[in-house]
This record gives structure tokens, C-alpha cells and sequence, in this order.
């Protein structure tokens, strides 16, 4: 669950996705000075331009922690939706915008009012992607007798700790696929897998929507709980982590779980009650923000999307390894490792743009 | 669900969509204003001239379609626009219009043969 | 930043509480870069933890958040505050049913999309073993515009056909079938034309245009109706003169 990816390009303030294909045609990066920044990250070098794979094309986690660099030296452009740097089009002409990326122009047209044939965009990394998720098989099985997972919440893994663009198509297609059709050969098996008493059991000792129906007290809005959330993830968890943001957004984090007990429902009703939908939404995510904390925390290396300032070299030895958090009740989650399976490529050297040539 | 028979009234609709958008502002210019405004010399519309025109086939035939097609675009237009203003009693508004147009082709049919 | 104060007048209903609908008035301190949708989370967020509505991408990519804005159906994710007077009367889209508040019941859309087949028929199936179907980027071009639908409905509002008769297959589902029939690898026009070219079908449509007025990704649903017509009118002679023929 540590690893999560960031996209480059997203606009400031809404996060609104500024596609990859913005830079496949050709787009450049550009900091405060017009300097194409990415070349001092090891992406260059930036000439012969225009060409395939030219060094904006580089890897998310790589671009986006570069941006980071940039910002750390001051060389940022600061906006009243924070820091950013700017991702230039101009050079593609209006024609060849309005043909292969009219909706890139529609989107910084309208959400930030720049158009991108006169000026270029705004952009900073926004968090886009999990790459950790559900545990399954290749046929989607969780651990769990009939449940069934696909898409960004499960992890098969085909992603790993970075994520090829456009791989959640493969997700919903491929497992969505083996998932719906297992679940109907399931459904259709004679014998019943489920242990009836048991899930009642669970249920009357859940009861998480009963419990937020019948709280009383209240002085904690969901609304605040996730912003504060949101908040701390973003600072001790985002692009680049020490073991001191992480512990500390490890309190922050029991803190929220704490409070969230006050959450009181305003909304009573049992008719499409979104007041209770984003109350169970935040108890969940509260879980898996711990998740993503502790399996950071335990990962002292830096590796794809996950990069430590106190560890920043990868370990293989140690740590060639799935992460697997375990739920606790009333505590945080358990961490243990499997192997990763090597089939058919080695790990290697992470070597971009014209250096490995 | 059936296959709708809307296609026999619609492709009239179409093709006297099309004729009345090409030939009757055309029409109109020639014959109402083309003389009065000088464009064309009064003997252009001579009635010896014209009774030749649709004395002859090709000339019966022509004036017929310029007057069938667009009589049953009309119907159908009016159908429609009685539907969105809020008269629903489809039947009787499809007697009278379609009755309309019928009657105009009849006549012009008629007329045209007997010339 | 600049903030604006607007009255949001927000249609409300819980049918387990509330004999009908009523407005309920909230004044939103706005940013200047908001959306509808901004102002609406805020009413939730801050001031009424009770309204609902859908909403997901932010970005007019989901189709979630269709709304009656000013009488206009809008997805409110892009519908900016800074176009809008100082008094914001949103619904929930017109010809739908209330579920609650601002959200809709869609059961029929979701019939209606169901029922016009929007699946490939191929002309013959192929094992992987033997390859991919193979299309040009000519042949995609043809359909390309009506695989842009993100089904948010907004064309069912805006529809005064679908309004006056709910049988009306609408918009988006006879656009989708366009999609199919204009796909070089579909031969499946025969197959849908029970629905596409009977009475409640193409033939409801009186060519009003709202629906592609109000489309957001212009996929012109009005145009595909239009074209359906011709290629239907075709196919009714056709089937006339040679009755034997089965498409």
C-alpha cells in the first residue's frame, strides 16, 4: 500500500488530469526561469528535440520527483492553488492541439482559464493512482471465500511499485473479465461457500451504519476529518517520506480515528443518505491511510513511487518483497513480506532519457 | 416493438424538404417578383409561354413534383408543429393535414393532365 | 482571490419525510474559479450534511452530475459560477423521477441503453488464435464522435419528446446504435432496428435539437437520429421490394 503514484501534470487547485499525451505530442516542462528542469534529474539530455521519448516522456515517479527538487530549490512558479511548474504547448501550433489533444485545450481553457496555443499550463503532481490494493490471485480471488476483486482497488500485481499509464485499462478489462466470469461459475456450483452463522455473527458486531445512526454527541464533521486527513497523508506521505513525517502522520492518522467515534450522522434518512455513504467512505479510508503509513514505514528503501529521504537507495535483498498489511482491531496494521516472482526480467538500473545509450 | 411504417410520409418529408428548400424560394422569385422588379421582361411569363411549358411532359411532370413534394412536407411540418404545441389528438391532425395535401395533389395532378 | 456571495436555491425531497418538493435557500461564499458543483460540496460540507447528489470526476469526463441549473440541464462540474447571476436555482434533471433531493432515478435510461443491443455483432467470430480484427483509422473516424457519450443524461432532459412520451428510446441510446451500426466490424443494423426504427424509436423524434444543445462532448445525437432516418427509409424500401432479404 506505500506505493502510490503521482501524476505530474495535474491542474492546480481542482487536480483536474492533464493527460500524458499532452507530453507524448511533444509538450516540454519548463520551471520558473523557461528552464527545461527534468535534465538535471538524470532524464536528459534534452537535445535532439523534438524526438520519441524525449525527457518529459520519463516516468511518473521520476518527473514527479523532480518537481519536488525544483521546488525545494525555489524554482517553482507560486499560484494561489499552490506551486507549480509549466507544462508549454505552444510550439505544437493550433492546429495539431485542436486535433489530437481538443480536450486538453477545453480543460486548461476552462478550469484555469489558460489556452495552451497562447501560454502554457499550470501544472503540479496530484496523486492519481494506488498501485497496492486487495490481495488477489490471476482469476481476481481474494482471501476470502467468494469476494471477488478488480481495478485500482485490487492488486494482482501488475503494476508493482510504479505504473504504466493506461495499465488500469488492463486491470478492468483482463481481471474484470476472469473476476465476473469466476463469480458466475461460483454462482452456479451447487454447494454454498458461505459460513452463514459466522457472517451473522460479524454483522450484528459491525453494525458500523447502525452505530453512526444511533451516535449521539457529535462536534466532528466528516468533512473536516477527511481535509485534516487528506492533509497529513499529503505532507508525511507524499512523493518523498522520512521515518519522522510518516511517525507523524502516523498520530495525526489515530488521532482521526479517534474523533471519527463523534462523526454523528445529520442525515437520517434511509433514502440515498450520501451523509452516511461519505461517513463509512472516511471510517474506510482512515484504515487504508494507516496502511499506506505503516507499510512505509516499514519499507527503509526507496523504490519506484516510494522514496525515502532517510534510505534513498533501493534494496533488493531486503526488500524484493510485496508488502502485506493485515487488519488489527483497534490498532495498527500487521506487516509481512512475499517474495516478488521473477519470470522473465531481471531488476536492473533505473537509466532514462540518452545517458544508457 | 414493430418496425414504425413512418418511412412512407418521411421520405416525402425529405424530398419535399429538399425541394422546397432549392425550388421554392426560386419559384417564388420568379414568378411573384422577378417581373415586378424588372429582372425578367413581362413576356418571360407570357401565357402562351407557360401554356407551353406545362403542355409539354417533361414541364407537367416537374410542376407536378414542385407542387406534390413540398404540399406533403408542409403536412407533415404541420403535423409535427400542432404535436409540440401541444395538440395531441394525432389522427385527426393527420386527416386534416395529410387530407390537405392529398386534395392539393389531386388537384394538381388533375390540372396538369386536363391542360 | 475574489469571493462572491450566491444564493443557492436547491430543490429538496426525502420522500420519507416530505409530501413533495420544496426549495430550500443557501448562500454559498464562492471562489472565483468555482464550479456549480464547488458550491454545492460546500452546501454539504458546511451548511446541510443532508442534501444529496451525485458527483465523481470533477472534470465532465463521469457523467454524474447532471443537474437542473437555472433551468438548464448542466453537468455541474462545468458549469462555472463566474458565468451565473447572483441567485442559482438547481433541480435534479427534468423528465427523470425524484429519488431524492437532486438525485434521479435512471432505470429507464439504463433500459433504454440495454435495449438498442450496444455490443459488436461481428460478421463472424474469430478465435485469438487467429489474429486481431483489423480497422483503419478511416473506418474509426466514421464512428468515432458517437463513442463520446458519457451517458449523463442530460439530452433525456433536454428532450421535449422524451418529456411528453417516456417511451421514447431518446438520445443517447439511438446514438450509441449509431455507434454499432456505423462500426466497420458490426453488422448488426437489422438486429436493432426493432427498436431503433419502430414508432417509440428514430420516428418519435421530431429533429428539436435541444438534445445535441446541450451535449457536452458534442456527440450530436440529433445528427446520428437524422442519419438513422435516411439509412431506415432505405432499408423500409428495400425490405419492400425484396421481402425475402433479412438484414
Amino acid at each position: 500500500m506505500e506505493f502510490v503514484q503521482y501524476h505530474p501534470t495535474g491542474l492546480p487547485g481542482t487536480g483536474i488530469l492533464i493527460t500524458e499525451g499532452s507530453r507524448g505530442e511533444g509538450g516540454i516542462l519548463v520551471n520558473k526561469d523557461g528552464y527545461r528542469y527534468l535534465q538535471d534529474y538524470g532524464l536528459g539530455p534534452p537535445d535532439p528535440w523534438p524526438r520519441n521519448k524525449a525527457m518529459e516522456l520519463g516516468p511518473r515517479d521520476r518527473l514527479s520527483q523532480a518537481f519536488w527538487h525544483e521546488n525545494q530549490k525555489g524554482r517553482t512558479i507560486d499560484t494561489p492553488h499552490g506551486d507549480v511548474v509549466h507544462l508549454d504547448l505552444r510550439h505544437l501550433g493550433e492546429k495539431r492541439i485542436d486535433e489530437c489533444l481538443p480536450m486538453i485545450r477545453d480543460l486548461a481553457t476552462s478550469y484555469v482559464g489558460v489556452d495552451p496555443v497562447h501560454a502554457p499550463i499550470p501544472v503540479r503532481p496530484v496523486v492519481h493512482y494506488t498501485m497496492g490494493g486487495i490481495d488477489t490471485d490471476i482469476d481476481a480471488k481474494t482471501r476470502i471465500e467468494g469476494l471477488f476483486a478488480a481495478g485500482e482497488c485490487a492488486c494482482v500485481s501488475i503494476n508493482g511499485a510504479n505504473r504504466l499509464g493506461s495499465n488500469s485499462l488492463t486491470e478492468l478489462l483482463v481481471f474484470g473479465a476472469r473476476a465476473g466470469l469466476g463469480a458466475a461459475r461460483l454462482a452456479e456450483a451447487e454447494v454454498s461457500h458461505a459460513d452463514e452463522a459466522a457472517i451473522r455473527e460479524q454483522a450484528a458486531a459491525g453494525d458500523r451504519v447502525g452505530r453512526l445512526f444511533r451516535n449521539t454527541g457529535g462536534g466532528e464533521s466528516v468533512a473536516g476529518l477527511r481535509r485534516e486527513m487528506n492533509a497529513t497523508m499529503e505532507s508525511g506521505a507524499g512523493i518523498y517520506r522520512t521515518e519522522e513525517s510518516l511517525s507523524r502522520s502516523c498520530a495525526v492518522m489515530n488521532d482521526i480515528r479517534r474523533r471519527y467515534a463523534d462523526v454523528v450522522l445529520e442525515d437520517k434518512s434511509n433514502v440515498y443518505n450520501t451523509d452516511l455513504i461519505q461517513a463509512l467512505e472516511l471510517d474506510a479510508m482512515i484504515d487504508i491511510a494507516g496502511a499506506v503509513i505503516v507499510s512505509a514505514l516499514a519499507r527503509r528503501e526507496s523504490r519506484g513511487a516510494h522514496q525515502r529521504l532517510d534510505h534513498e537507495r533501493r534494496d533488493d535483498e531486503a526488500y524484493l518483497k510485496h508488502s502485506l498489511a493485515h487488519y488489527v482491531a483497534g490498532e495498527d496494521p500487521t506487516i509481512d513480506y512475499r517474495d516478488v516472482v521473477i519470470t522473465r526480467s531481471e531488476p536492473g538500473e533505473r537509466v532514462y532519457g540518452g545517458a544508457h545509450k | 416493438m414493430a418496425r414504425s411504417n413512418k418511412p412512407i410520409v418521411w421520405s416525402l418529408f425529405a424530398a419535399g424538404g429538399t425541394v422546397a428548400a432549392f425550388i421554392t424560394p426560386v419559384m417564388i422569385l420568379v414568378t411573384g417578383l422577378a417581373v415586378a422588379v424588372g429582372l425578367l421582361p413581362a413576356e418571360a411569363l407570357a401565357y402562351d409561354r407557360m401554356l407551353a411549358l406545362v403542355q409539354n411532359p417533361l414541364g407537367k411532370g416537374l410542376v407536378f413534383l414542385a407542387v406534390f413534394l413540398p404540399a406533403w412536407h408542409a403536412a407533415h411540418r404541420l403535423r409535427i408543429t400542432a404535436h409540440d404545441f401541444g395538440i395531441r389528438a394525432d389522427v385527426a391532425v393527420m386527416a386534416v393535414c395529410y387530407g390537405l395535401a392529398a386534395l392539393a395533389s389531386v388537384i394538381a395532378a388533375f390540372a396538369l393532365f386536363r391542360v | 482571490m475574489n469571493e462572491r456571495h450566491v444564493d443557492l436555491e436547491i430543490l429538496r425531497y426525502d420522500p420519507e419525510t416530505d409530501e413533495e418538493p420544496a426549495f430550500q435557500t443557501y448562500r454559498v461564499p464562492c471562489q472565483e474559479d468555482w464550479v456549480v458543483l464547488d458550491a454545492v460540496n460546500y452546501v454539504k460540507d458546511v451548511l446541510d450534511r443532508t442534501l444529496s447528489y451525485r458527483w465523481s470526476c470533477h472534470m465532465a469526463v463521469c457523467g454524474s452530475c447532471g443537474m437542473m441549473i437555472n433551468g438548464e440541464p448542466m453537468l455541474s462540474c462545468k458549469a462555472f459560477v463566474r458565468d451565473m447571476p447572483d441567485r442559482i436555482r438547481i433541480e435534479p434533471l427534468a423528465n427523470f423521477p425524484i429519488e431524492r433531493d437532486l438525485v434521479v432515478v435512471t432505470d429507464d435510461f439504463m433500459d433504454k441503453l440495454a435495449s438498442v443491443k450496444p455490443y459488436l455483432i461481428p460478421r463472424e467470430e474469430k478465435a485469438i488464435e487467429d489474429g486481431a480484427h483489423v480497422q483503419t483509422p478511416a473506418q474509426l473516424k466514421k464512428f468515432k464522435q458517437y463513442t463520446l457519450c458519457i451517458n449523463c443524461t442530460l439530452c433525456y432532459a433536454a428532450c421535449p419528446q422524451y418529456a411528453h412520451d417516456q417511451n421514447f428510446t431518446g438520445p443517447a441510446a439511438l446514438a450509441l446504435a449509431h455507434r454499432y451500426n456505423l462500426d466497420s466490424q458490426d453488422v448488426g443494423r437489422g438486429a436493432r432496428e426493432d427498436v431503433v426504427a419502430s414508432n417509440a424509436g428514430i420516428w418519435e423524434c421530431s429533429f428539436v435539437g435541444a438534445c445535441s444543445d446541450v451535449c457536452p462532448h458534442e456527440v450530436d445525437p440529433a445528427g446520428a437520429i437524422q442519419q438513422t432516418k435516411i439509412a431506415s427509409t432505405v432499408d423500409y424500401f428495400m425490405g419492400l421490394l425484396t421481402p425475402e432479404r433479412d438484414r
